[in-house]
């Protein structure tokens, strides 16, 4: 008998027809997955490229662990904030939660309302700052509010009941706000916080904070009044 | 045994699984379906033997599949609607640890919701509660533990976040849930530390702190995760009992139902329960199944009904457990024992370094002796239930000869655990050894041939490495 015959009576024995039909489904298979992977990857590789284009385009985004003080000395990477939580949950008290926390969180990690919360007096989904005190009220209650956050509108139902403590000022970064959250600063209005946001434009953004002497309609008086509550972010 | 003859289910269960990972892994649900068609197709027309009968299995079977990973892939991809706000009366169905806090699973009217609140709230199973709360999309994480699989996988749609809870008036319901809750509490006041933590593992699948540890430093973890091991032994002590009966099968498949919802419904007890279901079926019907058809088709159902149970650890070990031990009986009955119990250990190798980072090499040795014995200090452990009940002390006699023999097996594992005291740690190669063993030992199952073998070895692993990419 022949080689080819030899082969041929194997292939009949072992079905190995069969067999090939099995790899080259599986072939299609692979090949139908492998070229939708390599055309999402590289859709992928262009909006990588978008994001990171992003932050030097715009003034949303700051590096946050980099960010500089009013001193312009670098300021250390946080990975929690400390915050108080008091009144209507389950276990008032200080808390650590990760950056960028919101108000349900806390109060999650306070062990939840109590059933006597008036939860519609608390934003829940309000942002959180470092060492910000939360009170909840209980229904009926009033709140004596310690110190208005500034770069917070009260339309968020924030400043009613979230108390700052003095101690880590709730501050705006003039490298990063809008002219909304400037016009919050005492003593600045619409035309000021424009031009700040001009001069910012046109020098490429703040290096300190007494910079803002050089922003038309700012004095040294308006100046003393704002400087608690700004800062200036890595730009 | 032939794939398609004795056990298509297993080719329905490839294409399920392979469709809704492509899907989590950003394909659109229809090429996800027809990858996984075509795989399905190509494991098939391996082990096709060129008859006109099989090959219409094949295509019947391509064709449930295909639509069930329609099915399957659409759900995964589209999100449950949620209400913004809550103001329900629920019950708390489940309970457990959850880092510092207890989470709780909350049955509503609107679906089920899960809730983080401070252990100083005791709530229990069954407590029926009046909850107002707003309602957040479950978190997703891409890496390590993922908290929207594993609450998905229990049914749950959305967590609670800004809980108020009132206890209602009416107090507990007389639901499983509560049934479940004061049996537990029973359990725990009437009996002995060893003896009530296997009991609370056995029968709630509630994993006694201590316990897990000691099993974790044995290898013998799965002891206490209620899996096939537990519903065989719990079923099989009610079929002998029952063995003259004439609704020997009817009466053990109610009691497994009733077993599995004491159970808390977990991926392992009702993979293991739909195949024992399955089994006795067969039995009732005069057609015996193969215990690789009942596992494939246990753990098809349990897809169709949750498709987040494929990234269930507890799913994902139990079905690979239990398909590889429905393939022992290819060892040489000689050294069956030992080649299983390390057959076992290297199969589930992988997922348990993926999950949990690190694996005794001691659970090579124990397992051989600890799962017979097991057996009957289970046996042991369950005839005390009935048996606390007996007056004048004799219940307490017996249940500290029950807690005495536990320790002092106890005592004979640690001893021989000493002897191996390593582990392996996070490797990143297990989990292709694991498969391709556990291909390896599957297409001699199947009678598929050296040539086919190695063929679908080699393409098993490819497909994983395509899925990890």
């Amino acid at each position: 008998m022949s080689l080819k015959s030899n082969f041929k009576n194997y292939c009949q024995v072992k079905n190995l027809k069969w067999l090939l039909v099995a790899l080259s489904f599986f072939i299609f298979a692979l090949g139908f997955a492998f070229a939708y992977s390599l055309g999402s990857s590289k859709g992928d590789e262009f909006n990588a490229e978008e994001i990171t284009i992003k932050p030097f385009e715009g003034s949303e985004v700051t590096d946050r662990a980099s960010a500089r003080n009013e001193e312009g000395q670098m300021r250390p990477a946080q990975e929690e904030w400390v915050l108080y939580v008091t009144g209507a949950v389950n276990n008032p008290g200080v808390y650590r939660l990760p950056q960028d926390s919101r108000v349900y969180q806390l109060v999650e990690k306070a062990g939840g309302l109590t059933p006597k919360a008036d939860s519609a007096a608390v934003n829940l989904a309000a942002k959180l700052n470092d060492g910000c005190h939360v009170h909840v009220p209980e229904v009926g209650e009033t709140v004596s509010v310690g110190r208005e956050v500034p770069n917070v509108p009260v339309s968020q139902g924030y400043s009613a009941h979230v108390v700052d403590t003095g101690s880590q000022k709730t501050t705006v970064d003039l490298n990063d706000a809008d002219i909304g959250t400037l016009q919050n600063l005492p003593g600045i209005g619409p035309k000021t916080a424009q031009a700040i946001v001009d001069y910012r434009e046109a020098k490429g953004g703040f290096r300190s904070v007494e910079e803002l002497l050089d922003v038309k309609g700012i004095g040294p008086k308006k100046m003393e009044k704002i400087r608690p509550f700004v800062t200036v972010g890595y730009r | 045994m032939k794939l398609l003859y004795e056990a298509p289910g297993l080719c329905l269960l490839t294409s399920l699984v392979i469709s809704i990972l492509l899907t989590a892994k950003g394909f659109p649900f229809w090429l996800a379906s027809v990858v996984a068609g075509s795989v399905m197709l190509s494991l098939g027309f391996c082990s096709y033997d060129g008859t006109d009968e099989v090959f219409a299995i094949l295509i019947l079977c391509f064709l449930i599949g295909l639509s069930g990973s329609l099915w399957l892939t659409w759900r995964v991809t589209h999100e449950p609607k949620l209400p913004d706000r809550l103001t329900e009366t629920a019950i708390v169905s489940f309970e457990r640890p959850w880092g510092s806090k207890r989470a709780l699973i909350l049955k509503t009217a609107q679906g089920n919701y899960v809730a983080e609140v401070t252990p100083n709230l005791a709530l229990r199973e069954g407590d029926r509660i009046k909850v107002k709360a707003s309602v957040l999309p479950l978190e997703k994480k891409t890496s390590g533990f993922n908290p929207y699989t594993y609450w998905r996988a229990r049914g749950v749609s959305g967590r609670l976040v800004g809980l108020q809870l009132l206890k209602s008036n009416k107090g507990r319901t007389f639901s499983l849930y509560c049934w479940r809750s004061i049996l537990r509490k029973w359990v725990l006041l009437n009996f002995p530390l060893r003896v009530r933590g296997y009991l609370l593992a056995l029968l709630f699948g509630v994993k006694d702190p201590d316990l897990a540890q000691v099993h974790a430093r044995w290898g013998t973890s799965h002891l206490l995760a209620v899996s096939g091991f537990h519903v065989a032994l719990v079923v099989g002590i009610v079929f002998r009992a029952l063995r003259r009966t004439r609704w020997k099968v009817q009466i053990s498949l109610f009691l497994l139902f009733l077993y599995l919802a004491f159970t808390g419904f977990a991926a392992s007890a009702m993979r293991a329960g739909i195949m024992v279901a399955f089994i006795l079926m067969g039995k009732l019907i005069g057609r015996p199944m193969k215990a690789i058809q009942a596992v494939s088709l246990a753990a098809v159902c349990l897809l169709l009904w949750r498709p987040w149970f494929v990234w269930d650890v507890g799913w994902k070990l139990s079905v690979l457990s239990a398909l590889a031990i429905g393939c022992i009986d290819i060892f040489p009955k000689r050294f069956s024992l030992l080649l299983s119990s390390a057959f076992l250990w290297t199969i589930t190798a992988g997922i348990v370094l993926v999950t949990f980072k690190t694996l005794p090499i001691a659970g090579l040795i124990t397992n051989i002796f600890a799962i017979p014995i097991f057996a009957i200090l289970f046996m042991a452990v369950l005839l005390s239930v009935p048996i606390a009940l007996l007056p004048y002390g004799l219940g307490a006699t017996v249940i500290s000869f029950v807690e005495k023999s536990i320790l002092a097996f106890e005592y004979v594992l640690n001893w021989m655990t000493s002897f191996v005291p390593m582990s392996i740690v996070d490797t990143w190669h297990w989990p292709f050894i694991s498969l391709a063993v556990f291909f390896i030992i599957l297409a001699r199952k199947l009678e598929l041939g050296c040539l086919r073998s190695v063929c679908v070895t080699i393409c098993g692993l490819m497909l994983y490495g395509v899925l990890l990419s």
